[in-house]
């Protein structure tokens, strides 16, 4: 009989006991699942960004399902911090899940307060600094395209907790491997990405925007070929651990992203889809190693086999002329 | 616990009654049995969402009827990609379902009389709720469509166990003009509440009418949603300035005082 393997990952000294985690935003606080995941199951949950302040979102309406995908504008409602301590996270706590918290602020003092009123409350194993949201003004996009911008906030994270810290990309840069390395070079344990591609949709019939914010981030099977290349990217050109997301629907899915070096991978809109959809991921993960006798996750991450092929690191040379003017 | 229900239902009906409408017929026992009135269920309507081969999200749909047995009934519009491949479901198919969500119409103890208003295929929640208020409540269903051709057949709306008032606003069956209408008039002869579902403006007025005879009603509000379970923050309702109710959590049945109207 095949051994079991085992699929436990270490993310930046947070050890995980799997590569499944679920995606910020999609998976609320973990409670609405309760009936369809034990979220002690997973790798870890990432709980929905929250602000200092509670936000009350945005004006509806404020999603449109597109071909393949979906956009939301939902504006980062939140609880803000002091309700999530007291009344969300010791829920999941309880539960014996590893919570990554979200974090999102629209200054760098924002996300340092934050950082500091988690790293005082009990629970959170890691958090995840949303620099990347394109929602709302200020919702930390602004930060997440400019590398010094994202050192900034990264850094005032870090000095303000002692947790580790992964920090969530936007896909909507020319060169993910330098905002992943100001990152990293910021104090950054782990990165993940890619957060949802701006986009929008109109009603012809009304003339009007789809979505009350006008503009949201398109998410779903849509944007999975766009996360996975700069997954590919940036997982070969930086050592830190990345974390991949984007339109991950299925095991399969999963198992390609950590073939091309993630070395966990969070699901999000299929919880929307599916509600029992990071345990079917996991489960089908699980079944894929068995099948294929492989020990631990080594076995596969990183493993996609490109022949004559230079470098990944499409922008180096770029970067390099840029540094030599 | 499992108290939500999520797996495959096979299809026993579905068959189109007027223009756009069809019925749907499930083999549900797990929605049959916890089902509310007014609350809903969530239905893949495609062969292969992940992969892009259908509609990506599940579509909420108002429960229409629970029972008998084990089965439920779902009354839909066809008004998009969704819906139009429900509408080609076959008996012998199953269709992953999700449900019961939400809350439901809570009507009071004691009720003597109640006043049901449907605006086109807000009709669906409205026979649930009738066949559990029939017996006990004295109903009026005053049901609006656009025309003639939107309306199910008359051997249908038999089901209700309630007085029928129908307007179309066309004129080509019933009165003229808007449901709301009638509606004003009974509450002027005989104020009761009132369990509504339809579009925004109509429960709007639905909701100003209740205020001005000082009756309770409850509506049942439609939204676009994602998850159906409270998670995507998708289907938020302005119930105060600056606060959001989840339609598929907090409602989809509110008081109509709760909701701040446009």
């Amino acid at each position: 009989m095949a051994v079991k393997p085992d699929l436990r990952v270490n993310l930046g000294g947070l050890i995980l006991k799997n590569p499944v985690l679920a995606a910020s935003g999609t998976f609320g606080y973990g409670q609405e699942y309760a009936e369809f995941v034990d979220p002690a199951r997973l790798g870890a949950v990432v709980t929905k960004g929250i602000s200092l302040q509670p936000r009350p979102g945005n004006p509806p309406p404020r999603i449109i399902e597109t071909p393949a995908g979906m956009i939301n504008a939902i504006g980062l409602e939140n609880v803000g911090l002091e309700a999530f301590v007291r009344d969300k996270l010791p829920w999941l706590v309880e539960r014996g899940a590893v919570v990554i918290v979200n974090i999102l602020g629209e200054s760098v003092e924002e996300y340092a307060a934050l950082a500091e009123g988690l790293d005082r409350a009990e629970g959170a194993a890691m958090i995840e600094v949303n620099v990347s949201c394109p929602n709302v003004a200020g919702g930390g996009l602004a930060f997440g395209t400019d590398p010094d911008a994202t050192a900034r906030v990264v850094r005032a994270v870090v000095d303000s907790t002692s947790l580790p810290v992964m920090v969530k990309l936007t896909p909507l840069v020319t060169d993910i491997v330098a905002v992943a390395q100001a990152a990293v070079d910021a104090g950054a344990a782990a990165l993940s990405l890619i957060n949802t591609v701006p986009a929008m949709a109109v009603d012809l019939a009304s003339r009007q925007p789809a979505l009350g914010n006008v503009v949201g981030g398109l998410s779903g099977p849509a944007v999975k070929p766009i996360a996975l290349r700069l997954v590919w990217q940036t997982a070969g050109a930086l050592a830190a651990p990345v974390v991949g997301l984007g339109g991950i629907m299925t095991a399969r899915d999963a198992l390609e992203f950590l073939l091309v070096g993630a070395a966990a991978v969070q699901v999000g809109t299929a919880n929307f889809v599916n509600p029992r959809a990071c345990l079917d991921v996991l489960e089908g993960i699980e079944h894929y190693f068995r099948q294929n006798d492989l020990p631990d996750l080594s076995a596969l991450v990183g493993r996609l086999e490109v022949q004559g092929f230079p470098s990944r690191d499409l922008n180096q040379s770029q970067r390099q002329e840029e540094k030599k003017r | 616990m499992a108290e939500i229900f999520l797996g495959p239902c096979p299809v026993l009906e579905n068959r189109k009654l007027a223009r756009k409408t069809y019925l749907m017929r499930l083999e549900a026992p797990a929605v049959a049995r916890r089902g509310r009135p007014g609350q809903f269920v969530m239905v893949r309507t495609g062969p292969y969402p992940e992969r892009g081969g259908g509609p990506l999200l599940k579509r909420p749909f108002s429960i229409h009827r629970l029972g008998p047995d084990d089965e439920i009934s779902l009354l839909y519009r066809v008004v998009g990609v969704g819906t139009d491949l429900l509408a080609l479901a076959r008996p012998g198919e199953s269709l992953e379902l999700l449900g019961p969500l939400g809350r439901g119409f809570d009507p009071p103890d004691g009720l003597k009389r109640a006043y049901l208003a449907a605006g086109g295929v807000g009709l669906a929640p409205l026979l649930a709720l009738a066949e559990n208020l029939a017996g006990r409540t004295d109903l009026t269903l005053f049901y609006g469509e656009a025309a003639a051709v939107d309306l199910p057949p008359e051997s249908y709306l038999k089901l209700f166990p309630a007085e029928i008032v129908l307007t179309t606003e066309d004129g080509t069956a019933g009165e003229k003009g808007l449901v709301t209408r009638p509606l004003a008039q009974a509450l002027v002869r005989d104020p009761a509440p009132i369990f509504a579902c339809g579009p925004k403006a109509m429960l709007a007025e639905v909701s100003r009418l209740a205020r001005v005879s000082g009756v309770p009603a409850w509506v049942s509000l439609e939204a676009r949603l994602a998850c159906g379970l409270g998670a995507c923050l998708g289907c938020a309702v302005q119930v105060d300035k600056g606060v959001y109710a989840r339609v598929c959590a907090e409602g989809p049945v509110f008081r109509a005082e709760e909701v701040q109207w446009p």
